[in-house]
């Protein structure tokens, strides 16, 4: 019996410092990559007012983030994502089983391409309608 | 002639499956029924079909008698040869570089307390160790049938390959079952230690997180778990393998492969041969019995632990989390998050707390991996 009470209380013990340990480790890389990039100036950066730091995650406290400035890029982003969501939900409403289930869109991410250059391009010149029959 | 046609056909007859199994073993019989009921309640009621569909199926393909196709089958028929990915500790480890690659560790990131929630619900493996060495199981045996309490199937399956391969079709059926039954058994225990106040508790938004901290972070897992429990290197590291290769955003196609193809295909070939291993013998006996009433507390035990310490992180917090997201720290991604979710919104329809859940819920993924190592080295 104590041999299994040493399995029980160790255990719970490595399993939780190692999970301590990790939270630690977690909770240090966004302070280090803030302080990296806080010491190496962008010459060539926008000139745009000054953003607001992220405080410090204090314990089990969650802020929401400081806003960023306007982004042409940002915009165009957005209008992409507002576009494929409502292709999406047009296909949903076409699917019984799909239509009268919500769904929001969490995150997004850019993927980069990986077919070959001449896909690429040949798609480019087919969406731009300069071969014509096509 | 006629003679002749008849004893070919009574010899026939004798070697038969229905006539060697009366002879050798009616209890194969039984067996075939249960695979039947297990497969219907894959098919049917959608109990975790991913795995329980071919492990019900190996289960039926190893009691038909005289068909050789039992996982211990000494002249190496089909699924002993699939068998070895299982002995060997192969598979589990693939199915770990595929759910890692599926996985989204962005929630645990930005609140990494959920860590924390993913070790409490941990405790359920320890004290049902302990219930299964009461019950008279070796020491073992009751690390493969405590690690059930971690709710990873893959996981489960790895331990008990190294620790007590006679009850792994026992330990993965009850293990894949009660995953399946996580929105029966988790409601009742958290409304049970919880007040409706606390369950009312909105959390506030969860913070971004950069692509950095994304690519750092399986690194980090794999060096620090690994170096403090190396039996865990087999799960952690392809877990964040896989991981890293969904965020890196360099190898789509490695992280699609690992994500589709090769999470099937080894899905497969695991659960057939983790079914087939569960022949008459293994499986109806009074350790069977045992090892699903062990499961069950092992299940519970978890959910508690995690309700608690959110409990506990609700009142250090004063009142910011919710003590609900707790009881996603058992591994069973993402059903567990889900109750979490449904059963806050019984209390605030407002209430959204799924993505919350999720950090607990991926934390547990890491967690029973970091036990399955503990087990391994305490328990041979």
């Amino acid at each position: 019996m104590l041999d299994s009470l040493n399995v029980l209380l160790t255990g719970i013990a490595v399993v939780f410092f190692a999970l301590i340990l990790l939270t630690g480790l977690i909770l240090l890389i966004p302070m280090t990559i803030k302080k990296r990039k806080a010491e190496t100036p962008k010459d060539n950066a926008p000139a745009h007012p000054p953003v607001l730091p992220s405080p410090a995650p204090a314990a089990m406290e969650l802020k929401a983030p400081a806003p960023k400035p306007a982004d042409p890029a940002d915009r165009a982003d957005h209008s992409i994502i507002a576009v494929l969501t409502a292709a999406v939900m047009a296909y949903r409403s076409s699917c019984p089983e799909l239509a009268d289930k919500p769904f929001a869109v969490t995150s997004w991410r850019k993927v980069s391409g990986t077919s070959p250059v001449w896909n690429r391009v040949g798609r480019l010149v087919q969406s731009s309608g300069r071969i014509q029959g096509i | 002639m006629f003679e002749k046609l008849m004893i070919t056909l009574t010899d026939m007859a004798g070697s038969s499956g229905l006539i060697l199994g009366l002879k050798e073993n009616p209890w194969q019989f039984v067996m075939i029924l249960v695979s039947c009921f297990l497969i219907y309640l894959a098919v049917v009621k959608k109990y975790e079909p991913l795995l329980l569909l071919p492990i019900s199926f190996g289960m039926m393909l190893a009691n038909l008698p005289g068909g050789g196709l039992s996982s211990h089958d000494p002249n190496g028929g089909l699924i002993s040869l699939l068998y070895q990915g299982v002995k060997t500790g192969l598979f589990p480890p693939l199915i770990f570089l595929g759910i890692g690659a599926m996985t989204d560790f962005g929630p645990l990131l930005a609140n990494p307390y959920s860590l924390l929630l993913g070790a409490a619900a941990q405790i359920g493996i320890f004290i049902t160790y302990i219930g299964a060495i009461f019950l008279g199981f070796t020491t073992p045996e009751a690390g493969s049938i405590g690690i059930i309490g971690g709710a990873d199937g893959p996981t489960a399956i790895f331990v008990a390959t190294r620790l007590a391969p006679h009850l792994l079709g026992s330990i993965a059926i009850a293990a894949y079952s009660y995953m399946a039954l996580v929105p029966l058994i988790q409601p009742p225990i958290m409304k049970a230690l919880t007040t409706r106040k606390e369950r009312e508790t909105v959390m506030s938004q969860l913070r971004e997180v950069s692509r950095t901290e994304r690519v750092v972070f399986p690194v980090v897992v794999t060096i620090v778990t690994s170096l403090l429990v190396p039996s865990a290197a087999p799960l952690i590291g392809m877990l964040m393998l896989g991981n890293l290769l969904r965020e890196s955003g360099v190898v789509e196609r490695l992280s699609k492969t690992a994500q589709n193809e090769l999470i099937n295909i080894v899905t497969i070939f695991l659960g057939v041969s983790v079914g087939a291993t569960a022949s008459a013998d293994a499986f109806l006996n009074p350790k069977t019995l045992g090892i699903l009433v062990l499961g069950l507390a092992a299940f519970s035990i978890g959910t508690a632990g995690g309700v608690l310490l959110g409990k506990l992180m609700y009142l250090l917090t004063g009142g910011k989390v919710n003590p609900l997201i707790g009881s996603a720290g058992v591994s069973a991604v993402p059903m567990a998050a889900r109750v979490s979710q449904k059963v806050g919104q019984q209390a605030n329809p407002s209430n959204y707390l799924l993505m919350h859940a999720m950090g607990p819920n991926v934390a547990g993924v890491i967690g029973s991996a970091v036990a399955a190592g503990v087990l391994l080295s305490l328990c041979k």
